[in-house]
């Protein structure tokens, strides 16, 4: 089954917020999540849980409960200039029309899972999600660089707002 | 002769980009395609030339849902080359990671995907608003099939720690002790589930099927067994390609599985439960028999019921394996390569999925063909469209087409594992 993967090896601690890359490194730009999550790891550390995630919606509401505050970073394919980051809250009502590649599971991805987390009174005090407009979805696609461009800003607001909500000095 | 066109531009709910065609002439189904257009993505061909210690992890890949069930086809059939027989520990925990994905991806099935249909709901969102208790439920059971993947496989998605020969690493016998309460709490909520998918109100429709699955002298079926059938065939694996072919149909990129005759016939939890219910352990036959569900089930929309009580078994499979775990000495067996032809046959959650490999004496695949589930029952599945619009052709083409759906989820089918989204077009003349 598809699901999450946590790398971090703070597995036990207490979560007080999480970070989960979405997305799928074998079809290109989809994997911007995954590629940025692990970029922000690098930066990190062991600080912040960081889960990757293939676009399972069921096991998204695993990673991010009991969380105060998850951020969560996905590719977005909606005829957006090519790199370009949008950022929105979950709580936002109703939530923005952001059209996702294909490759949730079931069709049960990431809106979805917030839709179901809101009606179970699971979702995160605070879920900031962060997508990147990709272009190129193949199998075996290489990233585009317009996209690749983006990660180094998208990581800087993310520090940002880790610092702004007192989860790092 | 009045004909009609019933048209569904997007199913949800299935795994893989497809669609449905069907057309009727007065009372009568002249037309019925699955049609699958997800592209063809090579797999076969691209383990050409690859090591065979390579294959578990390249077949992986293929899906999402299942990667467990490609992992142990593949490393099976290459240990059967190298005439290589797994046992003890390494067996049992290739047998408790198979539980692992069972639970995963039955449970996101029954109560995700399936239900909705039943409770007349059009997707998991309106039944976590609707029942919200039931949904938490299934996250968590769900959960706990995950945690045996993570900790047996590595991680939970395309599980890196399966190899030829056992595993790279084996877990700890705390780690595993670990899974013990969560496991008895998912094996209560299982036996709730059959409960629960009992009572729904279910279509009358009972089809003649060819069943297939894998039997196993004592067990219920995962990794190993004869390939037996409910119209008498009992096989090797070794022969499945002489009595099963592949054709190719223009309106798919999937490949349909049918007996050398040509004959559709249906593999999956009905299958396995029909042609193995005296392998369930007590405490799955109880849950059946608590509900008054019958030991041969032939209405496919009772498949839920069945996925639940396969849920049931794999909890306390794994509850069994996890208290008899004795950590083993070597996490695998060193295993050469040797020229030859090989096998595997496993149960992923979807039914039989057969591979075949061929490698040189350097370990070289030669080789590979691949037939998932989905690809074995995309015959059966027009066939009980055909059949069940024949059946319910007065029905109002609304209500006509949402059971239509629900017949094609009846399969849980992964079309990504054939070739991912359905369409369905439905023309009454």
């Amino acid at each position: 089954m598809t699901g999450g993967h946590d790398h971090d090896g703070a597995r036990g601690a207490v979560r007080r917020a999480v970070i989960i890359g979405v997305g799928n490194e074998n079809r290109g730009d989809d994997g911007i999540g995954i590629i940025t999550a692990r970029r922000i790891r690098r930066v990190l550390g062991d600080t912040i849980p960081i889960f990757e995630n293939d676009g399972d919606g069921a096991a998204l509401i695993e990673q991010w409960r009991s969380a105060e505050l998850a951020i969560v970073i996905d590719a977005a394919h909606g005829g957006d200039r090519i790199g370009q980051i949008k950022k929105f809250s979950a709580d936002e009502n109703p939530l923005p029309a952001i059209t996702f590649p294909k490759g949730s599971t079931h069709n049960f991805g990431l809106i979805e899972a917030v839709e179901t987390a809101q009606a179970l009174g699971t979702l995160p005090r605070k879920l900031i999600i962060y997508v990147i407009e990709g272009d190129s979805f193949a199998f075996g696609a290489a990233v585009s660089p317009e996209v690749l461009e983006s990660v180094g800003p998208l990581i800087e607001d993310i520090r940002l707002l880790l610092r702004r909500e007192g989860f790092t000095a | 002769m009045k004909s009609k066109t019933i048209k569904v531009d997007y199913l949800a709910r299935v795994e893989g980009e497809g669609g449905l065609y069907i057309k009727t002439k007065g009372a009568e189904v002249v037309e019925t395609k699955l049609n699958i257009f997800e592209p063809p993505r090579f797999f076969e061909a691209f383990l050409g030339g690859r090591h065979f210690s390579e294959a578990p992890d390249i077949t992986a890949r293929i899906c999402g849902i299942c990667p467990i069930a490609y992992q142990m086809s593949s490393i099976h059939a290459m240990e059967r080359i190298c005439g290589v027989k797994i046992d003890g520990q390494l067996r049992a925990l290739r047998r408790l990671i198979y539980c692992g994905e069972w639970i995963e991806s039955h449970v996101l099935h029954i109560y995700m995907l399936h239900a909705p249909d039943f409770l007349g709901l059009h997707d998991a969102i309106q039944i976590a608003k609707k029942h919200p208790e039931l949904v938490k439920k299934a996250l968590r059971l769900k959960k706990h099939g995950n945690d045996i993947v993570n900790l047996v496989g590595g991680r939970e998605i395309h599980p890196i720690n399966a190899r030829v020969g056992g595993f790279y690493k084996v877990p700890r016998k705390t780690e595993m002790k670990g899974l013990t309460e969560p496991l008895k709490w998912a094996l209560e909520a299982a036996i709730d589930t059959v409960k629960f998918t009992a009572k729904l109100p279910f279509p009358d429709f009972e089809q003649d099927y060819n069943f297939v699955a894998l039997r196993h002298p004592d067990e219920y079926p995962f990794n190993e067994g004869r390939l037996v059938s409910s119209k008498g065939m009992d096989i090797d694996i070794s022969q499945y390609e002489d009595h099963f072919q592949e054709e190719h149909m223009a309106h798919a990129n999937a490949l349909h599985s049918v007996t050398k005759s040509g004959e559709n016939y249906l593999t999956g939890p009905m299958a396995r439960y029909n042609l193995n219910y005296d392998r369930l352990p007590e405490v799955a036959k109880q849950a059946a028999r608590a509900v008054k569900f019958p030991k041969v089930c032939r209405n496919p929309f009772q498949s839920i019921v069945i996925r639940a009580i396969e849920t049931v078994f794999a909890c306390a499979e794994a509850l069994r394996i996890i208290d008899e775990y004795e950590e083993p000495d070597k996490p695998f067996v060193e295993i050469e390569p040797k020229a030859g032809v090989g096998y595997g046959c496993t149960e992923a959650p979807r039914g039989i999925l057969f591979h075949k490999y061929r490698i040189d004496e350097k370990g070289t695949i030669q080789e590979a063909k691949i037939v998932p589930p989905t690809s074995q029952n995309q015959r059966t599945i027009e066939s009980d469209l055909r059949h069940y619009v024949e059946k319910y052709i007065n029905l109002p083409l609304d209500k006509l087409t949402w059971q239509c759906e629900q017949a094609v989820r009846n399969y849980d089918p992964c079309i990504s594992c054939a070739t991912h989204f359905l369409k369905l077009k439905i023309d009454r003349e």
